[in-house]
This record gives C-alpha cells, sequence and structure tokens, in this order.
C-alpha cells in the first residue's frame, strides 16, 4: 500500500503526530522512497518510506516516538523541487489535487457528453471519407498510363556482322506527365545467323509481346532490351566470353538470350522488330525486372 | 475487445501520459459554456490543416521551374483526375483563410480578449496571420501564369520603393534584379518550408498561450455565474467547432467545382496583360497606391501599412484598461471599425475600377473560329502559320493584353481603333453583335 498525502500518521505509541505532506521521489528507480510529516506543531521533517507500516486498521504507523520527532532537523524544502505531473508514476498512488477547481456540470454527465463525442466523430468521417476517393483518384492516375507502339527507325554507324551485337542508341519521344521530351535509350542489335534465328524461335515469347498486337518474324533481326531481367541495370556484351553480362550483379546471357548463369529470373527481353523501306525499326518497350514473366512496363 | 483496448490504452497511457496529455488539451474551460461566437479560432485550424493536406497534394505533380511550373499545373488541371479540385481547395482555402483570420481578429478585438494577461496570445496571433498573407503573396507567383508574373512584379517594385533598403530587399526577394528562375525557387522555398515553419511555431505559441491564459470568455456576467456554467472544449465546443468545419468544407466544395481557378496563359516577359492586379486580399494597397503621386509613394507603401501594424502590434500596450464591455469601449471600436471599413472601401473601389475582362468561353470561341474561317478573315490574317500576311499576324492575339470592349469594338468599326485600317467593318462583314462576340472569345482564346 503506498504511502498517501494528506493521511494521518501515528507515531509509535499509537497517538496522531501529524500528516503526510510531501513525497519524495528516487527519479532513478522511480520509488517513492521518502516521505515529509507536517507535525501537529507545524514543522516539517523527512522519514525513509521504510520508517512507514500500515496497520490492520489501514492506519499509517511511524516507528519513532512524537519525542524523537520533535528533536529530527527541520525539512529543507529548497533543496527539493515539485515532479511535474507527467513525470507521475501510476503505483506511487499520488491523488492530484490540492487546488481544485469545480468540474463543468453539463460535463459532468458522460451520457451526453458521449453524444457530442461520436457526433464529432461522424462529421470529421464524413469529410475524411468525403477526400478520399478524389486524393485516390488523384495520386494513382500514373497507374492509368497509355503505352505507346511508334515504330522507332534504327540507324546503325557499321555493317552488321552475322551474330555480332552492336549496341544501338536511338531517340523516343516520351510524354511524362507534363513533359514532353526525346530521351535516348539503346538496344543490342543482332544479324542473326540461320541457327541463332532457330534457338531464338525456339522460345515463343521471344516473338510475342503481351499487350502488344505485334509479333517478331523468326529470321528477322534481333534487338535486345538493354535492361537486365535482374534489377534492370544495362547489359554489355563480352566479346571474347561471347556472352552478355549485367555488372551489377553478374548475371551472363547467352547470344540467344538464354541465362547462363545469375539471379536474373529469365534471359534477355527481345523488342519488337521489322524492316521498313531498308531499314530496321522498333518498337520501343521497357519491361519489368524481377519476375520471371516478361511484361511491359513502359 | 473492449477490454484488449484498455489493456492497450493503459498500457500506452503509462508510458505517453496520454490521460495527462489529452486532459491538458482538451479540458480547456471555457467560461459561461460552449457558444457558436468561438469557432473562428478551429475554423483556422480546419482550413490549415486543409491547406497541408492539399498543398502536400499538389506537390506531387508541381514543377519549381520556371519552365515548367506552368505546364505542370496545366497538366494538374487538365489531365490529372481530380487535378483541379485539389488545387481549388488550396485556392479558395487561400481566401477562407484570410477571411476566418480577420473575423477572428475582429472578435477579439470586440471581446477585448487581447487585454492583460492575453497580450502575447495576441502577438503570436498576429505573427501567424502575416505569415498567412506572405503564404498568399509566395503563392500566387508559383503557377508562373500571366496575372502571376505581372502580380509578382508589383509587388517586388512595391517593395523596391521602400526608403533605404528597399532595393536591397527587393533584390535579396527575388534573387536578382528582375522575376525569373531564381524568384521562382526563392518563392517555393519560402512557401514550402520557411513560412510553415514560422507559421506552425506561431500557431504552437499561439495555442499554448490560449490554454495557458485561457478564453477570455463572455464580457457580461458576474464570475459566479460564468463558473456555475462552464464547460470544457471538449466535447460541446468541439462538437459546435467540427459543425462550422463541416460548413466551411461545404463551401469549399462549392466553390472548387463550381468555380475552379483560372489557369491564364503562361508569363510572358514581353506583354503585360490589361490588367494587373493581386489577390483581392491585397487589392487595398493596391488602390491606396493610386492616390500617391511618386514622390509620395512612400506614404502608401510604407508609413500607412507601418502604421496600421504598429497601432495592431501595440494596442494591447497602449490600451490598458481592465475594461472588456464593447458599448463601454466605443472610442476604441470606432477606431477600428472605421480602419476596417477604409479597407473593405478601397477594395470595394478597386474592383468596381478593374476593365472588365474575358473569361473566354471555349463553345463562343469555337463558334468564333467557324465564323472566322467562313468570313475569310484567314485571306488577310496569319494563325500560327495559316492566312495571308496583308493584316496583323494574330496567333497570340489572346496574349496582346487588350480589353474586350477594345475588340468589340474594333471588330464593328475599325478605323475607328486603328487609323487608316484597311479592315472591313462589321457592316461590311454582314456580322451580327453575336457574331462579333463570338469573334471575340475566339481572339482572345487565340495563345
Amino acid at each position: 500500500m503506498p504511502i498517501q498525502l494528506a493521511t494521518e500518521v501515528r507515531d509509535k505509541d499509537g497517538e496522531s503526530c501529524g500528516r503526510i505532506s510531501r513525497l519524495i521521489a528516487n527519479q532513478t528507480n522511480r520509488l517513492i522512497e521518502k516521505a515529509v510529516v507536517r507535525l501537529n506543531t507545524g514543522r516539517e521533517v523527512l522519514l525513509d518510506a521504510d520508517m512507514f507500516s500500515h496497520d490492520e486498521h489501514g492506519q499509517l504507523q511511524i516507528s519513532i516516538t512524537s519525542r524523537e520527532l520533535e528533536k529530527m532537523p527541520a525539512f529543507d524544502v529548497s533543496r527539493y523541487y515539485a515532479l511535474h505531473p507527467v513525470e507521475w508514476q501510476e503505483e506511487w498512488g499520488v491523488v492530484e489535487g490540492e487546488i481544485l477547481a469545480l468540474y463543468p456540470p453539463q460535463d459532468y454527465d458522460q451520457t451526453s457528453r458521449r453524444r457530442f463525442i461520436f457526433g464529432s466523430l461522424a462529421i470529421i468521417g464524413a469529410i475524411a471519407a468525403s477526400l478520399a476517393y478524389p486524393i485516390f483518384r488523384y495520386l494513382v492516375h500514373p497507374l492509368t498510363r497509355k503505352l505507346s507502339e511508334a515504330w522507332t527507325r534504327l540507324i546503325p554507324r557499321q555493317k552488321l556482322e552475322e551474330d555480332m551485337p552492336v549496341f544501338i542508341p536511338y531517340t523516343v519521344e516520351r510524354v511524362e506527365g507534363y513533359l514532353e521530351q526525346t530521351i535516348t535509350r539503346g538496344v543490342w542489335l543482332i544479324r542473326p545467323s540461320r541457327r541463332l534465328s532457330e534457338q531464338i524461335a525456339r522460345h515463343p515469347e521471344n516473338l510475342r509481346f503481351p499487350g502488344a498486337g505485334w509479333a517478331n518474324e523468326a529470321g528477322a533481326p534481333v534487338a535486345f532490351s538493354a535492361k537486365c531481367p535482374h534489377l534492370g541495370c544495362n547489359v554489355r556484351w563480352v566479346g571474347e566470353d561471347g556472352e552478355f553480362l549485367c555488372a551489377c550483379h553478374n548475371s551472363r546471357f547467352k547470344l540467344s538470350g538464354e541465362l547462363i548463369s545469375g539471379p536474373s529470373p529469365r534471359g534477355l527481353d527481345t523488342m519488337p522488330i521489322r524492316s521498313r523501306k531498308g531499314s530496321i525499326e522498333i518498337m520501343d518497350m521497357e519491361f519489368r525486372a524481377g519476375i520471371s514473366a516478361k511484361k511491359r512496363s513502359a | 475487445m473492449q477490454q484488449k483496448r484498455g489493456k492497450l490504452y493503459r498500457w500506452l497511457d503509462e508510458r505517453l501520459a496520454l490521460s495527462a496529455l489529452s486532459d491538458f488539451f482538451l479540458n480547456e474551460p471555457m467560461p459561461g459554456g460552449a457558444s457558436v461566437w468561438y469557432v473562428f479560432g478551429s475554423g483556422l485550424v480546419f482550413i490549415l490543416i486543409m491547406q497541408v493536406l492539399t498543398g502536400v497534394l499538389l506537390l506531387f505533380y508541381y514543377a519549381p521551374t520556371m519552365d515548367h511550373a506552368w505546364d505542370s499545373i496545366r497538366y494538374l488541371m487538365e489531365e490529372v483526375p481530380f487535378g483541379s479540385f485539389i488545387r481549388g481547395l488550396h485556392h479558395w482555402g487561400a481566401s477562407i483563410m484570410v477571411i476566418l483570420a480577420v473575423l477572428h481578429i475582429t472578435q477579439v478585438f470586440v471581446w477585448g480578449a487581447y487585454k492583460r494577461p492575453r497580450e502575447l496570445t495576441w502577438l503570436a496571433g498576429l505573427m501567424a496571420f502575416s505569415v498567412v498573407m506572405g503564404f498568399a503573396w509566395t503563392g500566387y507567383l508559383l503557377p508562373w501564369d500571366q496575372l502571376s508574373y505581372w502580380g509578382t512584379m508589383v509587388g517586388t517594385e512595391i517593395i523596391g520603393t521602400m526608403p533605404v533598403i528597399g532595393e536591397v530587399v527587393s533584390t535579396f526577394i527575388k534573387g536578382g534584379g528582375s522575376i525569373g528562375a531564381q524568384t521562382l525557387a526563392r518563392f517555393f522555398a519560402m512557401h514550402i518550408w520557411v513560412l510553415p515553419a514560422i507559421l506552425f511555431g506561431a500557431v504552437a505559441l499561439h495555442l499554448y498561450l490560449f490554454r495557458k491564459q485561457g478564453v477570455a470568455g463572455p464580457f457580461k456576467g458576474s464570475p459566479d455565474d460564468l463558473e456555475q456554467h462552464k464547460a470544457f472544449f471538449f466535447p460541446r465546443q468541439f462538437f459546435i467547432d467540427v459543425l462550422f468545419a463541416l460548413f466551411l468544407f461545404l463551401i469549399l466544395v462549392y466553390l472548387s467545382v463550381y468555380l475552379a481557378p483560372e489557369l491564364r496563359s503562361p508569363a510572358n516577359p514581353a506583354v503585360s496583360p490589361a490588367h494587373v492586379a493581386p489577390e483581392w486580399y491585397f487589392l487595398f494597397l493596391y488602390e491606396l497606391l493610386k492616390y500617391f503621386p511618386q514622390d509620395w509613394i512612400v506614404v502608401g507603401t510604407v508609413v500607412i501599412p507601418g502604421l496600421m501594424a504598429v497601432l495592431m502590434i501595440g494596442l494591447p500596450f497602449y490600451d490598458r484598461s481592465a475594461e472588456r464591455h464593447p458599448l463601454k469601449r466605443w472610442r476604441a471600436l470606432l477606431a477600428y471599425f472605421s480602419g476596417l471599413a477604409g479597407i473593405i472601401l478601397l477594395t470595394v473601389m478597386a474592383i468596381r475600377s478593374a476593365p472588365e475582362t474575358l473569361a473566354v468561353n471555349e463553345m463562343l470561341a469555337k463558334e468564333g473560329r467557324v465564323i472566322y474561317t467562313g468570313s475569310s478573315c484567314g485571306a488577310c490574317h496569319l494563325i500560327h502559320g495559316n492566312g495571308g500576311d496583308m493584316g496583323p499576324d494574330l496567333s497570340y492575339e489572346g496574349l496582346a493584353g487588350r480589353l474586350p470592349d477594345w475588340m468589340r469594338g474594333h471588330l464593328r468599326n475599325p478605323r475607328d481603333y486603328v487609323a487608316g485600317s484597311t479592315m472591313p467593318s462589321a457592316a461590311e462583314l454582314g456580322l451580327s453583335e453575336d457574331d462579333i462576340e463570338a469573334l471575340t472569345h475566339y481572339m482572345f482564346s487565340l495563345d
């Protein structure tokens, strides 16, 4: 049972000697370790908490006599400071309120109070709910993007040798929100031998493109997206090894795009390609990385 | 469930002292009970929350650079779902905030609530009010359209007329000698980071003081009576405030849906529009400047606004009587309302003296385009590469800054407006008044 403020204190002989006027907390272990008793004579004395005990009637009693109490030095309040209620611990059992004010009579009735609380919450909820849909639509707008199906001409700077990948930069018009701009991207272009064409055609997903009404012809030039299907870095052609390498996480791919080793979930992605009036055109696409299916993201 | 929540609450309460905190914030005693007169402050808090929310949302699409700001707002208005609605909430929220702030200040004045011990509450409130005006001013430039560009031009030039420090301050604000990329960056930084920080500080101080010093309460009634009828802020006053917030919200939604904020043509430093004006809450200053010749402009730009500021800031310090009843303070009220009436009068005069502007009606503009083609105007005039070159190029006619009446009159009889014009009159072309109106809209739509 904690020692409580204003409780009457009896001395060792059972005589009333004063009341608890202050409690002293140890801020390190957060325990009430001392208490101040205002004696009936008006003097305040400081006592250790373990000197107090509760008798069978709940009366607070101290282990010394009134005479011994009178001999103790007066409590020096200037050595202490008042603890803010925020620092009070629940187990101290401190009852707030030496200075009281009238509790507003109409607020004392909890049921009528509750009506106002629910009413307020309902209105706030209605305002929030009516804003939720517009804000949601406003924020998810980029998810409803349109994918371009425009063809772009590739202009190789040298004659393509059979089965030798060449990195070809190309420009595309991109509309990104309010910004229309020309950006430069690149693909690995290959003039395939008959054997390479067959290897590539063996995987039907190399010729078809999800969401686009286009299929590449078997035997046509091959364009591999430079974006690694693992996490999107660019792959490069390592001529001496005869394979594509993504330097970010060491995914390696065959000339046919098939995965040799490394963390990539699938082989390199082919791009839609066609020949028009003697030049090669591709449809600029970007595919999602990190998944085993070939899905277009841009 | 109930018990579980109670347990969690107790666990949190032990660590956070939630009850102590919520008691501190919510158990604000209102002498005499809750009242509909006390809604303005909470209304301001509600609009502030809305401004923060919609402001953050606008940042998802806005580009704070000179070459993309206008495009990004156009994209937001025309392509992003609810983009115009969100911008509308932010735009009209600013106006409602200024109105509420003036009502709040007026109420505090009438109630005599600025008096001891609430002097600091008054000052923190004035600080917040001036920051709100700073928000309005810096936000105006961000869409980078014709009016925001030219309105800011006039505003910074006004600052430039301050004696001694004018040039330095104006150059600092603009980030250079003229309005450009640096100005936009600075206004953006002020609007998004600096002013919110100051505002939250001022509002926090204002609310803390409001709690610490309490509500002034009614100016009449005995203390005993007021004490018997007092109520905590929560939930009765809170409920009234929430009802008021709902009222404000409905107004905001109505304005945002039916009066979407305009986006005029992009800022063009070469052509100032026919009528340059700031937002309505700065119009009184703008009107005031019409009455001062150049040598006296400082009176309108510095002396009068400065005097108003000093009178307001000093109020609780020179008006030190404890009397709060308005009828016993009729001289102070007379002075305050005369000042307020003067501001309103100047604002009304500014609005009435503004030349008619033309909000282009898309339907009429389309009709005008048909008439333009049907009347072979293109035989002599060029619009974006199509047409003849006998007459002036009309490609950017909407940006030329003409007044609608000039355009109508000129179409009726060109020679009255341009000496020696060879353009046929409306009668010669067989144009009706309706045709002239449609053509006027078409001309104003060209940019």
